[in-house]
């Protein structure tokens, strides 16, 4: 499969996935269950994001539009991946996505956005910058999973207390593997650094 | 870093931050548990009770308030052996009049006026300190139940998830205070409140 193909079919995937997931039948299904409301319509939507972004930009889509540059360094974009991530991730607004179709849509629609400013982050960030802001999603990811697993009671008012304990044990496994990957990566980043020099 | 970016950084930064204060009430309640506590103390909202109104004696005593169906096995069991306590406290220190109990059921089914009789012989109760009652039509128990922000989920054993607590009504039938049902005498700390005022 050629770049083209590669970058149309992500692009594709990601806004045939987004268009999916809002639909109100498979929305209502996913947030049913507390593994899927956190997994698919949070981190998933993000990548759903990222991909469509990916596919985008490999296609050279160009608008002709010369803007300020609003984010040296990635910084801004970085920012908006962390607030939206927490903002979304807290029980209260997880139970208001459930019971309200607006904050639904609102979390997909700022979601996708993330996803997409996650590509131009890594893109547009210094490696360190980035290897930061993820550690602290990876950390935020882990520390909320572990709270989750812990308290004996349900932290969100529409889910039941076993999908809770195996949302958690899914967020604390996930984070363990990102933050693995996160290490190699600075490793080999460093590395990279030091024998450059 | 351009004064572009800084500024835009800046922004997203204080958005991000503000989204997140607004949504946990100033940061002080990460669950929808949480929340609505600290919208019964400082709200004070007065939910459509229904048919339930007469119960709650408008005028002469403040009620606490729990939501429970008979047959639970786990959680409405502790709340009944609190309640338990808290008439007995009711009682020694001579506040019949003053504070009453309200179980109210949301199992109309199987908790009928016979049955919930029934329960409160074997419980036994003093009807003029703690008396049960149960939401009649689905309209009603469904609002009644979302104004109170009360989640009950039925699960395949015709058992009931369901979250539980102490909510404390003034004489004007307003919520003005909830606690959990760990905490049975801030109930009643609350509900002395309004009795002295």
């Amino acid at each position: 499969m050629n770049m083209e193909s590669r970058a149309f079919a992500a692009m594709g995937f990601g806004l045939f996935g987004f268009g999916l997931v809002s639909q109100p039948v498979v929305r209502a299904a996913l947030q049913a269950s507390m593994m899927s409301h956190m997994f698919v319509l949070v981190l998933g939507v993000t990548a759903l994001g990222y991909l469509a972004a990916y596919g985008i930009e490999k296609l050279e889509f160009s608008f002709e539009v010369t803007w300020p540059d609003f984010n040296a360094m990635g910084l801004s974009s970085w920012l908006f991946v962390l607030f939206s991530l927490m903002f979304w991730m807290l029980p209260a607004t997880m139970d208001q996505a459930v019971d309200s179709n607006l904050m639904s849509w609102g979390r997909n629609v700022n979601l996708l956005l993330a996803g997409a400013l996650l590509r131009l982050s890594l893109k547009k960030a210094h490696p360190f910058l980035s290897l930061f802001f993820a550690w602290n999603l990876v950390t935020m990811l882990f520390i909320q999973g572990h709270l989750y697993l812990n308290l004996p009671e349900r932290v969100c008012n529409a889910y039941l207390l076993g999908d809770q304990e195996n949302t958690a044990k899914a967020m604390i496994l996930s984070a363990a593997v990102a933050g693995l990957l996160l290490i190699i990566k600075a490793y080999n980043q460093a590395t990279a650094t030091i024998t450059s020099r | 870093m351009n004064r572009h970016s800084a500024l835009t950084a800046v922004i997203i930064a204080l958005l991000g931050m503000s989204a997140i204060v607004y949504a946990t009430s100033g940061l002080r309640a990460f669950n929808s548990e949480s929340i609505r506590q600290l919208d019964a103390r400082e709200l004070r909202p007065t939910p459509d009770w229904g048919h339930i109104a007469p119960h709650l004696n408008a005028g002469q005593d403040v009620t606490i308030v729990t939501f429970m169906y008979a047959q639970c096995k786990s959680i409405c069991s502790i709340a009944s052996a609190q309640f338990q306590r808290l008439g007995s406290a009711i009682r020694s220190r001579g506040l019949q009049g003053k504070v009453r109990l309200l179980s109210i059921s949301f199992d109309p089914d199987r908790d009928t006026p016979e049955a919930l009789e029934k329960h409160a012989e074997n419980l036994n109760v003093d009807p003029a300190i703690w008396q049960f009652v149960a939401l009649q039509g689905r309209g009603q128990e469904m609002k009644l139940l979302k104004e109170m922000g009360v989640v009950v989920i039925p699960l395949p054993s015709g058992e009931f998830e369901h979250n539980a607590a102490f909510y404390v009504v003034n004489q004007s039938r307003q919520w003005v205070d909830m606690t959990r049902i760990d905490e049975p005498e801030l109930a009643l700390q609350a509900a002395l409140k309004w009795v002295d005022s």
